[in-house]
């Protein structure tokens, strides 16, 4: 597991140097300056239109780091042929994949509690409001995240890093659409007439959306916006859950990725 | 002293009385590639080397002569479709045999956003260099490829010699027992392709055992105890530099009496009262010498003219592309 870490710092270093941290903290400038907007244009519930915007923004800023990191950091590296060196010493493929899911965790993880401290900050200081229940949105969107990566990255080890990309898009949205939505634009769909022997698309959508992770189990932001109740046993049990899903990704990864050629 | 070096050629009972101290074994290694909509490609024809420890081994052949592609299956970055092959008796690619070897890839890319020193530091750790040892390890690292006063740089701002140099560093960190090296000169000039020949002859003084793969065949012939010749996956030849040179070269026989028939490849250079001269390939030399006999003539010398190890090589590929 040692080996992972060093893998983890290096990929971390990576995205640090390539100065990739800039965008959080243009992220945290707008996440700074909304209770500011929100105000301006005087409209009701602030705090509550400033979290609910502030964790969108968040949310869908680690949905994209999930994806792109996810997807592009290995295939970057083996393309770049700066992996040769590394998997060449005594680690097993396994300490790689994991070494490169905990750099962009690691990545994902700053840039979180960088925005989510903006967002604590700018609500303290301009609406006199510090919500802690925040932290538990984030904590839901960095286990989303974690998953989506670990997703992607698997994707990659098989495919292109665009189609890796694709496949998470797919997995994500697949994985997060209500069960009242699947039924609601696919009930009623029906296969060609040739086809009826066929079970019904909504069937199928069920079917593939109970094979994928159910991403919706992260989102937290609604209770947390709307003063829901949210219990920690919850919390925790989506945790592991995540957990769960990671661990069978990563050992997915490892099948392809330690028989591939490189 | 003569060191008995294993090589391809020799029997079988031989090289398991000496296995013991083989730095690398394969045995009828194959590699195919087989590209998605393309004809697939036979990298390696069953491939079998022994390579002894401490042994300085030079991998030759033309371009996609399947030498890459061995070394990546040494290193365990590809696995043979079929076949073995082994590190210090462990299976290639497995854990313990990566602990055995120092790597240099032959397309050389480093995290280059990573200085010198921390990049190196990084390779120490990962090839498990006891943490007190590691800032020691960078330090003769650098010192052995000069790059000392270049330890602050960043991987992107050293010139492409100087990458090199620094591939052979972090090749070197770990202290390994074999040290793979894909064409270690290629992109140095002359002087630093000199220091890479200074640095190799240092490592054989020390017992490590190099296989290192190049075109460039003087250097070969300079710092190699065995040399193996790879021509479309097949091994041609793999011996000792001076037997390669004697087998591959021109063996001139002189002899009294009358002519012989002249086999395939034999011309009679020189006849005399005293003695005539036939110049042949030495792969025919026997039947050459039961010719003379043949015709009541005697022989009175043989002799091989030596080559070089470049005039050895076209020699040999040309014999090849000729039969193939
Ligand atoms: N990834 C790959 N996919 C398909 N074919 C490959 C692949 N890698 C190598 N080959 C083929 O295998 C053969 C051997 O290639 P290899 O790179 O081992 O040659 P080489 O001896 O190292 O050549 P060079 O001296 O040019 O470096 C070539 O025909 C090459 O086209
Ligand atoms: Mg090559």
């Amino acid at each position: 597991m040692k080996a992972a870490f060093i893998i983890a710092r290096l990929t971390l270093i990576e995205t640090m140097r390539r100065q990739i941290e800039l965008l959080t903290f243009f992220l945290a400038v707008f996440i700074w300056i909304l209770p500011g907007i929100t105000t301006a244009f005087g409209l009701g519930a602030i705090d509550r239109i400033v979290k609910d915007v502030a964790l969108t923004v968040i949310g869908y800023y680690t949905v994209a780091l999930a994806l792109f990191f996810g997807s592009v950091t290995v295939p970057a590296e083996i393309e770049r042929k700066t992996i040769l060196p590394l998997i060449t010493r005594p680690l097993p493929r396994r300490a790689y994949l994991w070494g490169k899911w905990l750099g962009v965790m690691g990545f994902i993880s700053f840039s979180i509690v960088i925005l989510g401290a903006a967002l604590q900050c700018s609500m303290a200081i301009t609406m006199h409001v510090y919500d802690p229940r925040v932290w538990v949105a984030i904590v839901g969107y960095l286990t989303e995240a974690a998953v989506l990566s670990a997703v992607c990255m698997t994707c990659s080890t098989f495919c292109s890093p665009p189609l890796a990309g694709v496949l998470g898009v797919f997995v994500y949205l697949m994985g997060g659409l209500p069960d009242a939505f699947i039924g609601y634009f696919l009930g009623n769909a029906r296969w060609p007439a040739f086809l009826t022997f066929l079970p019904t698309k909504l069937h199928i959508a069920q079917a593939l959306k109970a094979m994928l992770p159910h991403f919706e189990f992260f989102q937290l932001k609604n209770s947390i916006v709307h003063g829901d109740p949210i219990f920690l046993t919850y919390v925790l049990s989506t945790m592991a859950y995540g957990v769960m899903w990671i661990v069978f990704l990563q050992l997915l990864g490892e099948v392809t990725f330690s028989r591939r050629d490189l | 002293m003569t060191v008995d070096l294993p090589y391809a050629g020799m029997t079988f009972e031989r090289q398991k009385t000496n296995r013991m101290n083989l730095a690398i074994e394969t045995h009828n290694v194959r590699k195919l590639y087989k590209p998605r909509g393309r004809p697939e490609i036979v990298a390696l024809h069953g491939l079998d080397l022994a390579v002894a420890e401490g042994t300085v081994f030079g991998f030759i052949g033309p371009n996609g002569a399947g030498k890459t592609t061995c070394i990546k299956i040494l290193s365990g970055l590809s696995s043979p479709s079929s076949g073995s092959a082994t590190i210090f008796g462990h299976q290639a690619g497995s854990e313990e045999a990566r602990a055995c070897l120092g790597y240099l890839p032959e397309i050389a890319n480093y995290h280059d956003f990573m200085s010198v020193e921390e990049l190196l530091l990084t390779h120490a750790r990962l090839a498990r260099v006891p943490r007190a040892q590691q800032r020691e390890a960078c330090q003769s690292a650098l010192e052995a490829v000069r790059l000392v006063d270049r330890r602050k740089s960043r991987i992107r701002e050293l010139s492409k010699g100087m990458q090199q140099r620094f591939g052979i560093a972090q090749a070197l960190v770990g202290n390994p027992k074999l040290l793979i090296l894909d064409e270690p000169t290629s992109g140095l000039d002359p002087l630093a392709q000199k220091e890479v020949k200074d640095i190799i002859l240092a490592l054989r003084g020390r017992g490590i055992t190099i296989f290192f793969s190049s075109h460039k065949l003087t250097e070969v012939e300079n710092i190699c105890d065995l040399i193996c010749i790879l021509h479309r996956g097949k091994l041609l030849q793999c011996s000792p530099l001076d037997r390669l040179l004697e087998v591959s070269g021109t063996v001139h026989i002189r002899f009294s009496g009358a002519s012989p028939q002249l086999v395939e490849g034999a011309t009679l250079a020189s006849q005399s009262s005293e003695g005539s001269m036939i110049v042949l390939p030495s792969s025919q030399v026997d039947r050459q010498i039961q010719q003379i006999h043949a015709v009541g003539g005697s022989v009175q010398q043989v002799a091989t003219e030596r080559l070089t190890l470049e005039l050895a090589f076209f020699n040999l590929i040309t014999q090849a592309e000729h039969r193939s």
